[in-house]
């Protein structure tokens, strides 16, 4: 069953690969008057990524990292469907296994519907990317710069929440303030041995989009194993531009109900365009947790955008402390959105 | 001498005029109050539509925008002025928003596309050179001299390519 579903997903993002143009660029044709869809209403599209990690101390891996495929629906109402269906890891080689499928997984990552009042008011009832910080909702490998992830944007809270949520934005002294608010009522199934589980998730996320794009995390959780008393998580982002720099950072702080730190960590990033679309990056990071210990990571790089929907990642990644899906030697990577 | 100095002064005049006298923009809802949703919009609301952050009026009709293709130079014109900058530094912002669902304006190739599917398509909303309004649609804004205003220009340079 599993490896039917991988083959039929396998096939059907090679199909689209070749089939469709790039989704993300604007749909145009110059003899059409309708709006472009598949079957009424039904968009397709997905991305993926391969990647080459050269760790300091272990064996060079190669690997087929994710092919995502989304699923949108949507009519003149005002309901909406969006759908995104993972496979991660399908195909992995190393010096000492050779090819493998062993760590292969099909992760229903977002399925849900929206309802749209009003810009102010919107609810969205499934499963979800959990709102908190920046990298967290736009984590697919074409929409940012490294290949690796910062520590901070994945063990101190869960990647996707099943529940529902209330979004929209309003105007605050001429710039938009976007906010959300959202409450898991469906526990999470963990489907990596590396995944921390949550349960009790409850929070919200503000985003005040100045010349900052300052954010606020605010969020209830506790882990599961270990058992943890429930934590308050706050947290800070933002993301600015000055001329050809990108500077971008989250900080986040994790308070135990007794008031102890519960885990912390930051990053700060620069990507600066070098000009041809290449562009060099680095980023600090820091990251502590009770569960993982402490760990720290630099990183230097540099990225080349291929096409508008293409990009090209290398980078050198050095620190202190191991944690999973966290290699520290040279990391490469193509990622394609589609 | 005397001459090249009247030389110089004409075509710095020349020059000069033309670069008042650029296009200015009509942007557009269908003359037909079955297909037209609105009778009127604001500059913020404008740039709220073309960024998708806006996505339906306000009697609950979903927002259609249209675009010309990306190097159509009144599309640089309309995005400079309407979103602040072209459309080759909205990348990485639209394949964010393409990651939650939502995809950019619907493009064309010509202002005569822009006008038919103005025409055609109910909640929808698009710019062309003022010059090529015709019966089919209604002018809410103009963008003249780089700037949006609800008041048309007193003159239309309507001697170009």
């Amino acid at each position: 069953m599993m490896n039917n579903l991988r083959n039929i997903l396998l096939a059907s993002v090679t199909s689209l690969t070749l089939l469709c143009k790039p989704a993300w660029a604007e749909v145009s044709d110059a003899n059409r008057e309708a709006r472009p869809s598949i079957i009424d209403g039904f968009s397709l599209g997905g991305y993926s990524s391969a990647s080459m990690i050269v760790p300091r101390h272990d064996s060079v891996e190669l690997a087929l990292e994710d092919i995502s495929l989304f699923v949108r629906w949507e009519n003149e109402s005002r309901l909406k469907f969006f759908g995104e269906l993972e496979l991660e890891n399908p195909l992995t080689w190393n010096e000492d296994s050779r090819f493998s499928k062993k760590n292969a997984y099909v992760d229903l990552e977002r399925l849900y519907f929206d309802y749209n009042v009003s810009e102010k008011l919107n609810f969205r009832a499934g499963r979800f990317l959990t709102p908190a910080g920046r990298w967290n909702l736009l984590h697919a490998a074409p929409l940012v710069w490294t290949s690796t992830r910062p520590l901070v944007t994945s063990r101190l809270f869960p990647a996707s929440t099943n529940g529902l949520m209330l979004y929209g934005n309003t105007t605050l002294q001429n710039n938009a303030l976007e906010y959300t608010v959202f409450v898991e009522t469906l526990k999470d199934q963990v489907k990596d041995k590396n995944e921390i589980a949550f349960r009790d998730v409850a929070g919200a996320h503000f985003t005040l989009n100045n010349p900052l794009n300052l954010g606020l995390t605010l969020m209830t959780l506790r882990e599961v194993d270990p058992h943890t008393p429930s934590n308050l998580l706050v947290g800070f982002d933002f993301l600015t531009k000055l001329n050809h720099l990108e500077l971008s950072g989250e900080a986040y702080y994790r308070f135990t109900s007794q008031g102890n730190n519960g885990g912390n960590g930051a990053y700060l990033q620069s990507a600066y365009h070098l000009g041809s679309e290449w562009y060099a990056l680095a980023r600090l990071e820091t990251f502590q947790s009770p569960s993982d210990g402490t760990a720290e990571r630099w990183l230097v790089g540099a990225s080349k955008r291929l096409k508008s929907n293409q990009l090209l990642k290398m980078e050198f990644v050095g620190g202190s402390g191991n944690l999973p899906d966290a290699p520290r030697g040279f990391v490469g990577s193509y990622a394609v959105l589609f | 001498m005397l001459r090249h100095i009247i030389l110089f002064a004409l075509l710095t005049y020349s020059a000069h005029s033309y670069a008042e006298e650029a296009t200015a923009i009509a942007v557009i809802v269908a003359d037909n109050a079955e297909v037209s949703a609105i009778e009127n919009i604001t500059a913020q609301e404008l740039s709220l539509v073309y960024w998708r952050k806006k996505l339906y009026w306000q009697g609950g009709i979903r927002i259609h925008p249209v675009n010309l293709h990306a190097e159509d130079s009144l599309r640089l014109r309309f995005s400079k002025v309407v979103l602040g900058n072209l459309p080759a530094e909205q990348v990485t912002y639209w394949n964010g928003l393409y990651f939650h669902g939502t995809t950019p304006p619907y493009s064309v190739q010509s202002e005569e596309a822009v006008l038919r599917y103005v025409t055609n398509t109910k909640g929808s909303i698009g710019y062309i050179d003022a010059c090529k309004l015709d019966h089919r649609v209604k002018p809410l804004l103009w963008i003249v001299n780089e700037k949006i205003s609800t008041t048309p220009p007193k003159t239309l340079n309507c001697n170009h390519d």
